[in-house]
């Protein structure tokens, strides 16, 4: 059966409250340890301290994937509302055009073909 | 002739329209909407703590003298992946929000004056008669569209509530409950370095260490005291987001722009401790 997050956290809790326990016990008692029981001590300070880091991160991820319908959701809002936002832009380009189209014709009535052309560019790059 | 013509067909049904829409419907200012979750996105954006997820983990194995894998870095990364891909789901939420409440975003002023200056220049309308269209469409397009915006906010509000509850609680609880307890852990291992320095009997070695520590303890306390108050502004983001669905009916109330405000201040007061 897989650890709950609950189950993770006490754990953890457990072995980060060990790990310096085990240092300090290591220090006052340095001298009467031999080699091997210095080592065993250094050993079992880092893995109780690095088992708890690895459970706090499960609990993480636990407690981060029961979230996932709620990310789906927000997800489908966001769409929804970029939506929205693209049509009104899209009434605002249209206006664009309309725009284009009246300095179209105000160039077309200068009859001259420079602005004419400036203008027919512009309004090509509004439709595109 | 146009002018004449213009004014006749077109221009006094618009204004007629103009009038009945002001009459039948204000302009919802939703301001205040924008404001709070435009706050709450810039506050939620924070991106300190999703790389320390590893990171704090990489320096405690470096305390202790381990060699850092892949392997034994899988679930920190797992972890930030998960971490960012919620948060970057509420800065998107959050942004949509306050575009969608952008009372901007239903202006068309800009747009239909351009339309009516060369509509002038096109000697398709004389300046008057244009600069009435102008303001005229202005508010028929604004009021059309505004009944949808307020609509989409409402919508957007109280159908998300729940969501965002429980995204900002998760990403609060893991804030709370595993990354400040890692850094815990990361100055547990820096003590221990200070002991390990004491126990090599050499004074130099041992000043050096509390150097290091005096320096890494300040770290340390400086990333959880902005983890805290991340913590803290994501609670009173969940608040001020559930205060709008209560609120759903009445945005432009005086009092809820009020409170909701008070949320907006306090996002910025927390906003000041983060460390970057």
């Amino acid at each position: 059966m897989p650890l709950t997050k609950q189950e993770a956290r006490q754990l953890a809790d457990i072995f980060t409250e060990f790990s310096p326990a085990i240092g300090k016990y290591k220090y006052d008692h340095w001298e009467e340890l031999n080699d091997t029981e210095r080592k065993l001590l250094m050993d079992l300070e880092y893995d109780l301290s690095e088992t708890a880091s690895q459970l706090s991160a499960v609990a993480g991820i636990l407690t981060l994937e029961e979230v996932e319908a709620s990310v789906t959701d927000l997800t489908t809002a966001v769409a929804d509302a970029e939506k929205f936002l693209k049509k009104v832009a899209t009434v605002k380009k249209g206006l664009g055009i309309v725009t284009g189209v009246f300095q179209l014709a105000a160039a077309v009535m200068t009859k001259e073909p420079k602005a004419i052309l400036k203008e027919l560019k512009s309004l090509k790059k509004l439709i595109a | 002739m146009h002018t004449k013509s213009f004014r006749s067909t077109l221009l006094r049904p618009l204004l007629l329209l103009a009038v009945v829409a002001t009459l039948l419907s204000g302009c919802a200012n939703l301001a205040a909407v924008r404001d709070f979750a435009s706050q709450a996105k810039s506050l939620s954006s924070y991106n300190v703590i999703p790389p320390d997820l590893v990171g704090t983990n990489v320096r405690r194995q470096a305390l202790f003298g381990k060699e850092v894998t892949e392997e034994n870095l899988a679930n920190y990364k797992r972890h930030r992946e998960h971490f960012e891909d919620r948060q970057a789901v509420i800065v998107k939420y959050m942004g949509a929000l306050a575009a969608v409440a952008d009372n901007e975003v239903i202006n068309y002023k800009k747009n239909l004056d351009d339309v009516a200056g060369a509509a002038t220049k096109a000697d398709v309308l004389d300046k008057g008669d244009a600069d009435l269209f102008a303001s005229a469409a202005n508010l028929v397009a604004t009021l059309a569209t505004d009944g949808a915006r307020r609509k989409l906010v409402r919508d957007l509000v109280t159908r998300c509530d729940p969501a965002v509850q429980k995204l900002t609680a998760a990403l609060a609880e893991t804030v709370r409950e595993d990354y400040l307890k890692s850094l815990r852990r990361e100055a547990d291992a820096t003590d221990g370095l200070v002991r390990d320095a004491d126990l090599a009997k050499n004074p130099g070695l041992s000043r050096l260490a509390r150097y290091a520590m005096f320096e890494h303890t300040a770290t340390i306390a400086a990333r959880k005291k902005s983890a805290e108050a991340f913590a803290e502004a994501l609670g009173k983001i969940g608040a001020g987001h559930a205060k709008l669905a209560a609120h759903i009916g009445d945005f432009t109330r005086k009092e809820f722009i009020a409170e909701l405000k008070g949320y907006q201040d306090e996002l910025k007061a927390l906003q000041a401790q983060f460390k970057n």
